[in-house]
């Protein structure tokens, strides 16, 4: 057995005050699951130096936060799952499909390399309903495209020479799923002045941890942390265009860890539309916008609330002439990165969506807007709406400003 | 950057935030967790504990002559708010209803949503609890209810929900259970199958557990009400009560849609303060957020914002000196306080009641208000 | 007319000693009747650290009571296994400790025969992470967790499996006496009222502090010190070790582990009343302050509760007994028609919850010469039935934690408490989450000739034992009592008042931080949501 008795007090200021289990997402959808209060603080405080206790139902947790986001007291519950999501792991074992799907990154490389045959096969039925067979991974569930031409054969530098330097985190999803963030992340920063350069990196551990990989995921905490620290020395802004990926700098690293470079390193990392707030806040920000006449629903996903950051791209897009958007007040999405992959947890993911699915109809707007890959893939599985990053829209209105001033310029 | 930063996401937090975002302004509200209104029962009570009347808060509190009539100008945009999120409250701030709660004991409450009925005097009242929910047991609330209703014909019944829970069910759980149909009706089922077996004839009430359903609870409530052919009332207890999530549910919502931004996670640890004004407050996270107003709505000490230590109590938002009544001793002139943040004394068994803390966040919105404009699509 | 019941021997006092006694008169088959004015383990018995002493802490001081400790402790790992945990000792040296005294306890122990061992530092910090960064030196013992409810629980019901009697909620409320000494008591029931003369040819004083009062009863005139000493809860078990602070034994020197939490103090002050168990707020920071030398972060952990316990000690004003027979200097046994020219009245008191057994041999062994009884003590080798049932609930359907639980917790009822579970899915519901007590737990606690009690149940599942302190759980198996009829309505409420009553008391001198909160959480609860009104039928 694996020493899981990790340091962690937080559960002591546990009220059992029922918060975190009424707002989890799983227990309002599932009684099977034993809730965050439960898994979290009293299995702690159960098991904390005495015997170890393994609950299956760990499995169920999705490490969405939203029980972190309810607590009064702090206790950082999904920390207390995370471990015993990683005690059940390595009591238990993990399947061949939670394997892959911990390993985002050694798939998506993969996948994107024979790109136009891993998107075919994804929508061929007698495909899915083998990976349904042999993973687990329900034939119904809609996968991420993949792309031959993923970020990282396209974005090669690694250094910025201007003023403000920025080092993107891109994250799996950006890189090999959509490009089209990255490159629109990049484009926004370029109207700003703003160089960015893509250091070293490897996925953010979020799927490993999910499925109680944990020793795997802090190894990759720990090469992210030592790679970007070299950055942020020499000035860099750590930048990220994933929510989920952020979540994991500014609060993952640190509970998991707790170590003071993790500390550091979170000081230094900005979600996307946080960073570009703060230079409008800086004075710093590139303001041409061109009108934009649509109407868009801002799904605002879990590990965006979790960073306490307010609404930062509601913030940014709300820049943009004409542009009207709304907070569609949804709920997680049910996605919940791998966990919708999974056989035997798709119907709660679907019923964890439905709410979801619900506002974004009632929103009255053209397409949906978030930041996160995985929330944007349930989106698709249940809406009818498009969906886009905000660093899309936001690089759209950059550009269509520049051909109208452009067009608007005497020849 | 921001016109107002809310400090707290309970009743008061919310509320604020809400008002404030329809006037126009630009609204943020920080917190850590959501509020002891998810402890609470989902009744807006005057005096917390104490069967009282608005004249013992006015006296209790030591609150001006004005609030007589602010109150009934804050109930009634509390109630139009609540009519317009789909979660309707009602009541008469001179008028407190008698409810029964969870255990049986009667309360009597100023605010209350539909689901809530009061209490009779006399005639026929049918408890029915659920078999995998132990927060709420007939026979024991039977027991207590006849203490107080001595008059009341109880009948008492079981009934299952047909799922079983591998933890402790809470009524919540009970609640997004009957918002299924079919759970629903074959619950209906039961209790006429056991009124028939039991020969109870008409009662004119049942009380259930606060459990009616979350999302779907007008639909739960309507099916009970039609079946069942009488009135029907939730007895909120033991937390969590559906009751109460559902307000929040719903506050919290239509604040986001208004475009009020939500730092969560958040925990305020202190303030820049220059010539008695915050200039900003600072998160655990070392976050700077700026704001013209501040508004403390953070619950006092059952709510998180102050903290009882050996020596006395410690302001946990800005970091201020507090009096032995947990007051700020100076408070910065941008600074307000709502609810249980003004201090010990108007908090009882660790809660402000509902009313004081929807007057408590009308008094000083109208004491700020200026122009704003609405949510839905915005810019920004 | 009053009833009657007649018997050999007497016990008074449902403390562990008197358990003991009990107990041993069972084992020598010695017909025999306990009598406790409330709750088994009301007294010290379940006011102290829990301690199962290796003996380490006297070795210096007082080798006759570490001998004696280190004995006991062995025999009790052995017999009495379901409310001992092994957990071992550390003794931690600190910088502001005094470096020779290290030596000389060393050497204490060696000749006393104390398993010590040095530990170095970095395991020490890997073991027990809360310890000071500047402590100096680790020494292991072989010390242990006792939980005391359980070990006078299981102590009396294995007396009574075999054949003896134990009366809860009667107090003695007079000795009788005849021309030739005490020929029984007199005894209330705290409930009814009800007074029972209970007849017997020797009655045995176990009453711990109260003892001086119930020799009183007899006409004997017993000086008793009570020492008051303070104890803290602390919401979680931060230790896995009874940590020890390495120097003369003094106030704030001991972390026990107790299940899932640990039990910190202790403090020492003489009172007079018995039952005086007041809380000193003043106290309470002193204890914190000096802890804290020994684990930084006591002062930063949230304490659930705290409680008081007297020591009963006896002083007699001859330095010499002639009249009694001093087992130790710590264990006062007196036969009072030696000392006091009373026939029949035997007092037993002073010693550790460590040593309740050898008290127990030694006070059953003068009773056999008095009634000329042949038996010798067994209760070294005897075993009260185990906690462990591991062999039982495999098939149950339930949460892994309260499963758990029961595995090391059910004992005897094991099987009672599997057949609930499989045919009532209430009797699955977790009522103390906490805890991890279902209903099937709770009702095997029940009995029928003693009212409906959350105390009682809580002192034999821990019910209502975390850090709300009862909060959820207390209202739920007083609900569900009345939802199975196994109380009244009336029984619940004022059981539920009693027992948030009693929680209370112990919160309120901890009241700050979060413990404090929690306290208005309960408050709330009770006095908003659910209307329990304050002091409503409040009997005390």
């Amino acid at each position: 057995m694996h020493n899981y008795n990790f340091l962690d007090r937080s559960f002591d200021a546990c009220l059992k005050c029922h918060a975190c289990t009424a707002t989890c997402p799983v227990s309002n959808v599932s009684l099977e699951f034993g809730g965050p209060k439960h898994l979290g603080p009293e299995l702690k405080r159960l098991t904390d130096n005495q015997q170890v206790i393994d609950d299956k139902r760990i499995e169920l947790c999705t490490l969405c936060g939203n029980c972190d986001i309810s607590c009064p007291e702090n206790v950082h519950v999904s920390t207390l799952t995370a471990y015993a999501k990683a005690i059940h792991a390595d009591i238990e074992g993990t399947k061949l499909r939670d394997h892959v799907l911990s390993n985002a990154e050694l798939v998506g490389v993969a996948a994107s390399a024979f790109a136009p045959i891993t998107n075919a096969a994804m929508t061929m039925k007698p495909v899915r309903q083998v990976m349904q067979m042999v993973l687990g991974i329900p034939a119904e569930r809609k996968f991420p495209q993949y792309r031959f031409n993923n970020f990282k054969r396209k974005y090669r530098k690694t250094t910025s020479e201007t003023k403000r330097k920025v080092a993107y985190f891109v994250g799996c999803y950006a890189t090999y799923n959509a490009p089209e963030v990255a490159d629109s992340f990049v484009e926004v920063m370029k109207h700003n002045g703003i160089e960015v350069a893509v250091p070293k990196q490897k996925c953010c551990g979020v799927p490993m941890f999910a499925n109680g990989k944990m020793e795997q995921g802090l190894k990759n905490a720990k090469y992210n942390i030592e790679s970007l620290l070299e950055y942020t020395r020499q000035g860099y802004d750590i930048v990220l265009t994933c929510t989920s990926c952020t979540f994991a700098f500014k609060k993952e690293y640190i509970n998991y860890l707790q170590s003071a470079d993790a500390q550091e390193l979170a000081k230094h990392v900005y979600d996307a539309d946080e960073y570009l707030r703060m230079l409008k806040e800086a004075g710093e920000f590139n303001s041409n916008l061109a009108p934009m006449n649509d109407k868009a629903g801002y799904y605002a996903p879990c590990h965006m609330k979790g960073q306490g950051i307010g609404n930062p791209a509601m913030d940014i897009l709300g820049l943009i002439p004409g542009y009207e958007i709304q907070d569609v007040a949804a709920g997680c999405c049910g996605q919940c990165g791998t966990f919708g992959f999974k056989e035997e947890k798709y119907e709660i993911s679907m019923k964890i969506g439905k709410s979801m699915s619900e506002a974004i109809a009632d929103a009255d707007a053209d397409y949906t807007v978030t930041e996160c890959g995985m929330c944007r893939n349930q989106l698709e599985q249940l809406t009818t709406k498009n969906v886009k990053h905000p660093m899309q829209v936001l690089a759209q209105s950059y550009v269509k400003n520049l051909e109208e001033s452009v067009h608007a310029s005497p020849k | 950057m921001y016109d107002e930063i809310i400090v707290g996401q309970g009743l008061t937090g919310l509320l604020t935030a809400i008002w404030s975002r329809e006037e126009g302004k630009q609204v943020a509200l920080v917190s850590t967790g959501l509020g002891k209104i998810f402890q609470s029962a989902g009744v807006l009570d005057i005096l917390p504990g104490e069967d009282s009347r608005f004249a013992d808060l006015l006296e209790k509190y030591k609150l001006n002559a004005c609030s007589r009539l602010t109150i009934y100008e804050a109930a009634k945009k509390y109630f139009q708010l609540t009519e317009r999120i789909g979660y309707p409250y009602q009541g008469n701030i001179e008028a407190p209803i008698t409810i029964i709660t969870g255990s049986g004991n009667l309360k009597e409450t100023a605010f209350y949503p539909d689901t809530i009925k009061p209490i009779p005097e006399q005639g026929h009242v049918v408890i029915v609890g659920f078999e995998e929910v132990v927060d709420f047991l007939p026979k024991y609330v039977k027991g207590n209810l006849q203490k107080s209703r001595p008059s009341l014909h109880v009948d008492t019944m079981t009934v299952s929900l047909g799922k079983g829970s591998s933890r402790t069910m809470s009524q919540l759980d009970a609640a997004h259970l009957l918002d299924q149909e079919k759970v629903c009706q074959h619950v209906l089922d039961q209790i006429k199958l056991k009124m028939a077996a039991k020969k109870i004839a008409k009662p004119e009430l049942f009380i259930f557990p606060a459990a009616l359903g979350f999302n779907n609870w007008r639909k739960v409530l309507e099916q009970a009400t039609i079946q069942l052919q009488a009135a029907i009332t939730e007895a909120p207890g033991m937390p969590p009560n559906a009751t109460a999530i559902r307000l929040h549910d719903k506050l919290k919502k239509e604040a986001i849609k208004l475009g009020v931004r939500f730092y969560e996670n958040t925990t305020i640890i202190g303030a820049k303060i220059e010539d008695n004004k915050v200039q900003a407050v600072i998160t655990s996270a070392n976050l700077e957020i700026k704001s013209e107003s501040y508004i403390i709505a953070a619950g006092g000490m059952l709510g998180g914002g102050i903290e009882k230590t050996a020596t006395g109590y410690k302001d946990k938002v800005l970091g201020l000196d507090l009096d032995h009544h947990g007051c700020y001793m100076s408070c910065p002139e941008n600074v307000w306080l709502v609810g249980a943040s003004n201090g010990m004394n108007v908090t009882q068994y660790g809660i402000t009641g509902g009313v004081y803390s929807i007057l408590s966040c009308y008094q000083t919105f109208t004491a700020r208000k200026q122009h704003m404009k609405l949510g839905g699509l915005q810019h920004a | 007319m009053r009833r009657k019941i007649e018997t050999q021997v007497i016990v008074i006092g449902g403390g562990v000693t008197g358990a003991g006694v009990l107990r041993d008169l069972a084992v020598r088959g010695i017909k025999a009747i306990l009598v406790e004015q409330r709750d088994l383990g009301h007294g010290t018995s379940s006011r102290n650290h829990g301690l199962l002493h290796s003996g380490g802490r006297y070795a210096v001081r007082d080798e006759e009571a570490a001998i004696e400790s280190y004995r006991e402790n062995i025999i009790l790992k052995k017999t009495v296994p379901g409310s001992i945990e092994q957990t071992g000792g550390l003794f931690v040296k600190v910088p502001e400790d005094d470096d020779d005294y290290v030596q000389k306890w060393v050497s204490a122990c060696e000749k006393v025969g104390i398993p010590v061992k040095n530990i170095p530092l970095e395991q020490a910090f890997k073991d027990e992470p809360y310890l000071s960064k500047k402590i100096q030196a680790v020494y292991s013992v072989p010390d242990g967790s006792v939980d005391c409810f359980t070990l006078v629980v299981d102590v009396v019901a294995d007396a009574v499996t075999r054949g003896a009697r134990a009366l809860t909620y009667h107090e003695v409320i007079e000795i009788i006496r005849e021309t030739n000494g005490v020929s029984g008591v007199l005894v209330r029931n705290r409930y009814t009222g009800e007074e029972i003369e209970v007849r017997g040819d020797i009655v045995i004083n176990a009453a711990g502090p109260w003892g001086a009062n119930l020799a009183e009863m007899a006409g004997i005139s017993l000086h008793l010190i009570n020492n008051k000493g303070m104890l803290a809860v602390l919401n979680h078990r931060f230790n896995r070790q009874v940590i020890n602070r390495l120097r003369i034994p003094g106030d704030a020197d001991i972390c026990v582990p107790a299940h899932n939490v640990t039990i910190f103090g202790t403090t020492g002050v003489n009172v007079d009343d018995p039952n005086d168990f007041s809380l000193d707020r003043q106290e309470l920071e002193m204890m914190l302050e000096e802890g804290a030398a020994l684990i930084p972060d006591l002062l930063n952990m949230r304490l659930i509760r705290a409680f008081s316990g007297s020591r009963p000690l006896y002083q007699e004003s001859t330095v010499a007994d002639t009249s009694g027979r001093s087992v130790t200097r710590g264990i006062a046994l007196l036969d009072h028609k030696q000392r006091d020219g009373v026939d029949g009245f035997i007092t037993i008191t002073g010693g550790k919850l460590t040593t309740f057994r050898y008290m127990a041999e030694k006070t059953v062994d003068i009773v056999c010469e008095k009634l000329n009884i042949a038996a010798r003590c067994t209760t070294d080798e005897e075993i009260v039935p185990h906690r462990e049932a591991q062999s039982f609930f495999k098939e149950v359907d339930m949460a892994p934690a309260a499963k758990h639980k029961l595995f090391h917790w059910a004992g005897t009822k094991a099987e009672k408490i599997e057949q609930s579970l499989k045919q009532r899915p209430i009797d699955r519901t977790v009522i103390c989450e906490c805890e991890q007590v279902t209903w099937a737990e709770i009702e095997s606690t029940l009995t029928e000739d003693s009212p409906f009690n959350l105390g009682d149940i809580r002192r034999r599942t821990r019910l209502g034992m975390g850090p709300c302190q009862g909060t959820f759980c207390s209202y739920r198996a007083a609900a569900v009592a009345v939802e199975k009829d196994a109380a009244t309505s009336e029984q619940a409420a004022w059981a539920l008042n009693d027992a948030l009553n009693e929680r209370k008391k112990g919160m309120t001198v901890v009241a700050t931080g979060e413990t404090a909160k929690q306290a208005q959480l309960m408050e709330a609860i009770y006095n908003v949501s659910l209307r329990l009104k304050e002091g409503a039928n409040q009997h005390v």
